[in-house]
């Protein structure tokens, strides 16, 4: 489903992406960690083309990204992102952020949209809030009113960026609790955090990366117990320890 | 030494509030004119300003020299320089000359509060609208354009008010303002201190109501 093949990308003389390879499955649940700068949220941001790549080949769903012919909008439609600090929209009321997309991307009708908007924030437990605005949503319901605005155009791909870096300890539970129902529907996702948790209770795979290349890319049950670079295990033991 | 003029009788002397009353026609008609003069420049440069404002904020080099030129331009050639050019030197007449200087001089000026306002708006709203599939046509109509438009209504106060400021000196050619009547009030009668003074009320009431209007629209479109 997502392919990167030798990806290497430079911001001006900072080569951030390092011969990245690695291949992605239908219905896998991808944990990318790693130290920070590592490149791990560039990498996320080149699967949707929101950052642009200087070398290598990235495949999605069969379409080639550097290909010029690519409608890359209609593909961004199909992968949904959430982002570290929400990036919901300030002006719009909760419902008015889910339905903005799918009415004005899709041509979905209103009605429509709304049904399937309020059906998702059920599903993220949080309908109640269909007209506030999202200052007025803590961290965690906000996070989870951008997972389910993602959801709304029935993505085939999540992206999510650090989802619970930006929020305080007692909302993140809330937040994995919808992303690990999300893995469990078969979802296809890739996930970077450090949250080693929920690594361990729905990863397929976990990819470590250092300095931006890929170092370590296994089961979870082997990256925690026998990581092979030496970097990976301090890392490791870096956020290990403290729990 | 020196005398009094011969109109000017002993008991004229002293303060006369009565002028007022007296020239309550003239006041009154220089009062309009200002407020039509000022909501006219309002409404023009708030067009002018937005436009060049987003315009000069699309991601084109060419439409960002473009637009830098014409504010660097009309910011640093004087307010009343730029009339005397439109009623001396391009002979038009004194009213359009007034709304056409002082629209353009405060275009540019609300054009670099749309620029900042445009620029304030965080990279993430761009990059949630792209995520989601939208086209920069879409991400600049549904999300910066009226994200912007809550952001710059407490800087647009000043700058509406400004209008009404530099309103005042549209008399230089001859548009009869509430500026222009004070001072004809003054040379007919010497009361300039009564004229000057109502006229100092005037001014700062309507600038009270402007900055009462723009917190009530501010108000009304807050994301709470």
């Amino acid at each position: 489903m997502i392919t990167f093949d030798k990806v290497n990308k430079y911001f001006n003389q900072l080569h951030v992406l390092k011969d990245v390879s690695f291949h992605i499955e239908a219905g896998e649940v991808v944990v990318v960690c790693g130290p920070s700068g590592s490149g791990k949220s560039t990498m996320l941001r080149c699967v949707n083309r929101l950052e642009k790549i200087d070398r290598g080949e990235i495949v999605v769903k069969g379409v080639n990204l550097n290909a010029p012919t690519s409608d890359i909008a209609k593909l961004r439609a199909e992968i949904g992102m959430v982002f570290q600090h929400f990036n919901l929209y300030p002006h719009l009321r909760v419902l008015d952020n889910l339905i903005l997309a799918p009415i004005k991307v899709r041509g979905v009708s209103r009605e429509v949209a709304t049904d399937t908007a309020m059906k998702l924030l059920a599903k993220v437990g949080i309908q109640e809030k269909a007209s506030a605005y999202p200052s007025q949503l803590s961290g965690g319901q906000q996070q989870r009113v951008a997972i389910a605005r993602a959801l709304a155009m029935q993505p085939k791909i999540m992206l999510f960026d650090e989802p619970t870096s930006a929020l305080d300890p007692e909302m993140i539970r809330e937040v994995l609790e919808v992303m690990v129902d999300l893995a469990n529907e078969g979802m296809t996702m890739i996930v970077v955090t450090h949250e080693m948790g929920f690594a361990r209770r729905v990863a397929h795979r976990v990819i470590f990366m250092d300095e931006g290349r890929v170092i370590e890319d296994e089961k979870p049950e082997v990256f925690f117990s026998q990581a092979k670079d030496p970097r990976a295990r301090v890392f490791l033991s870096k956020i290990l320890s403290h729990i | 030494m020196p005398r009094a003029p011969a109109a000017l009788k002993p008991k004229d002397a002293f303060v006369d509030w009565s002028i007022l009353w007296q020239y309550r026609g003239a006041f009154w008609s220089g009062f309009t004119v200002t407020v039509w003069l000022s909501a006219a420049c309002i409404v023009g440069s708030t067009i002018v300003g937005l436009l060049a404002g987003c315009l000069g904020s699309l991601p084109s080099f060419f439409l960002r020299r473009l637009i830098s030129a014409y504010t660097e331009l009309l910011r640093n050639i004087p307010l009343v320089v730029k009339l005397f050019f439109f009623y001396f030197v391009l002979g038009i007449p004194g009213i359009p000359a007034a709304l056409l200087a002082l629209t353009l001089h405060q275009s540019a000026y609300v054009a670099d509060v749309v620029t900042a306002g445009i620029r304030s708006i965080a990279r993430g709203q761009v990059d949630a609208g792209l995520s989601l599939g939208h086209g920069y046509w879409q991400i600049f109509r549904y999300l910066i354009i009226p994200q912007m438009l809550r952001i710059v209504i407490p800087p647009m106060t000043s700058q509406y008010v400004a209008i009404i400021k530099h309103s005042s000196v549209v008399g230089l050619v001859a548009v009869q303002d509430l500026t222009f009547q004070t001072q004809e009030i003054n040379v007919a009668t010497f009361r300039g201190f009564e004229a000057a003074t109502a006229t100092t009320v005037l001014y700062g009431l309507l600038a009270l109501a402007m900055i009462a209007a723009m917190a009530a629209l501010e108000k009304r479109f807050a994301w709470r």
